[in-house]
């Protein structure tokens, strides 16, 4: 046992030292390559699954119902990103159409995880003062059938009467009673604007309990579905397609609406449409507009101010909200 | 903080570098056997110094290095079934935990030592005699080394000696007919 030298012990320390990093090394360069190889995998099937499509195109679905002139930039980039615990987090552009051009007005930004109940759909707006401005006050009471007053933003007709008119700007106003949206756009029809979306009454306080604000002899809904030109996806939501909301497309803008809520009342679960996409009371507001049909309260239009100052005289109209303003792009 | 903690890691390791490297050179039969096997029982000491619980660290250390020789016997073996594998991998000899066979080990000319005697026993006769004979480890170091009772390292301990003493015997009587 005399063999022993301090070049032997230098040795195997020195050995020592160098086989720890490298296994050390080894185990992270092994736990990369399969992260690399979990994360390929999860990707592919995702892809294959086509589930972020679905997220997508139905989180457009809910933006058109649920919040007026709002709407995805029509072939727009859509960020998407697959985080190692399955949360899909997707982002796109979107725009609000004042006058006739779009204006990109923020994002919207899901983050869909394994469970509903945890998957958010955020809207993001650049210029957060840019916030829902917009109320629609129900023309009678659903229950008694009395008629309503209505409040709307003060001076929307004087500002419209100051601005210049080598203008456009988006406005927003309910209606005296409940109409339907074809008489609803022939009232409008004689003047030179753009109809974008219409609140519809789907049912509430009568078929269903819902919040609502009440000044006085008043009442606004918190919570409200609107009718838009109808959205519709190709098989394996690969492609889609948006219609305008014109006389010409109402009856089928109608029925792909009632289409795509079957289709998630169908197919997805109450969680999905509910904690997800925020879409409350579907079933019952399904249910209602399939018996009642449709029927607006209001609208939201764009054009130039001086045309949108024209339907001060309409009697139908009150309750006004102007929107944003911009150069004039009408042509 | 952390270099301080491998600095002392390297001092505990430099001091037991020896002991373990005779121990391990006594249990292999082989002097590069011996060396990889110290590097690898320090290797693993390390990775596994999160189970360490406070106790004899020479007894501790003595267990892993155990456990490197048996580990390293193992895969020796398992390499013996994959064909071509000599060329591969080191063909260096290494004594077997059980034992070289009684008849081969008296023909071996290092059978004159006492000492080599030792590498004709089972691993667990060879490990409790050189950690009792060499390195004087207590009874208790021993239990915690060979993870046996008291009296398992009692009973142990006369059985590799009588052993031992057997082998020895017969050496005797052999080279005297």
């Amino acid at each position: 046992m005399t063999d022993w030298n301090k070049d032997r012990e230098k040795k195997i320390m020195a050995k020592y030292r160098f086989t720890l990093t490298f296994r050390v090394m080894r185990v992270i360069a092994a736990c990369l390559l399969l992260f690399w190889v979990y994360m390929m995998a999860v990707n592919i099937l995702s892809d294959a699954a086509n589930s972020e499509k679905k997220h997508v195109f139905y989180s457009k679905v809910a933006l058109d119902w649920k919040h007026p002139n709002l709407y995805e930039d029509f072939g727009g980039f859509v960020n998407k990103e697959l985080t190692p615990f399955l949360t899909q987090k997707i982002s796109y552009p979107i725009s609000s159409q004042i006058g006739r051009e779009s204006q990109t007005i923020g994002e919207v930004h899901i983050e869909k995880r394994l469970l509903n109940s945890y998957s958010t759909l955020k809207i993001q707006k650049y210029k957060p003062q840019n916030e829902n401005i917009y109320r629609f006050s129900l023309p009678e009471n659903p229950k008694s059938g009395k008629k309503l007053s209505a409040e709307g933003k003060p001076g929307v007709w004087a500002s419209l009467d100051k601005i210049h008119d080598g203008t456009v700007a988006e406005m927003a106003f309910s209606t005296q009673s409940f109409m339907e949206p074809e008489d609803l756009l022939t009232l409008l029809e004689p003047y030179d604007l753009e109809v974008l979306w219409m609140p519809l009454y789907t049912g509430e306080l009568k078929e269903f309990q819902t919040g609502y604000g009440s000044g006085g002899n008043s009442i606004e809904l918190t919570s409200i579905y609107g009718l838009t030109g109808g959205r519709e996806a190709g098989e394996d939501y690969m492609s889609e397609s948006k219609l305008a909301l014109n006389e010409e497309f109402m009856e089928e803008n109608k029925k792909l609406m009632l289409k795509q809520m079957e289709n998630l009342l169908k197919n997805e679960s109450q969680s999905y449409y509910e904690n997800f996409l925020g879409l409350d009371h579907l079933k019952e507001r399904h249910q209602y507009l399939q018996k009642n049909g449709f029927t607006v309260y209001g609208a939201v239009v764009t054009g130039p101010v001086k045309e949108l100052l024209k339907l001060k005289e309409e009697k139908q109209i009150r309750a006004p909200y102007l929107g944003e303003v911009d150069y004039w792009n009408w042509e | 903080m952390k270099e301080n903690r491998r600095d002392r890691l390297d001092d505990l390791y430099r001091h037991y570098a020896r002991p373990l490297y005779y121990y391990l050179y006594k249990m292999s039969g082989s002097k590069e056997t011996a060396e990889d096997l110290t590097q690898e029982t320090f290797i693993k000491a390390t990775i596994s110094l999160s189970f360490y619980k406070q106790e004899d660290v020479r007894a501790w250390l003595f267990k892993v290095a155990r456990n490197a020789y048996l580990d390293e016997w193992r895969k020796r073996q398992r390499r013996k079934k994959v064909p071509f594998a000599g060329y591969l991998f080191s063909r260096d000899e290494m004594t077997s935990p059980y034992g070289l066979p009684e008849d081969e080990a008296l023909n071996k000319e290092s059978k004159k030592k006492v000492a080599d005697l030792m590498s004709c026993l089972p691993e667990q006769y060879r490990s409790i005699l050189y950690l009792r004979e060499f390195e004087s480890f207590s009874y208790s170091e021993i239990q915690e080394a060979l993870d046996l009772s008291e009296n398992q390292v009692k009973v142990t301990l006369h059985r590799a000696r009588k052993k031992l003493t057997q082998l020895a015997d017969e050496h005797w009587r052999e080279k005297h007919d």
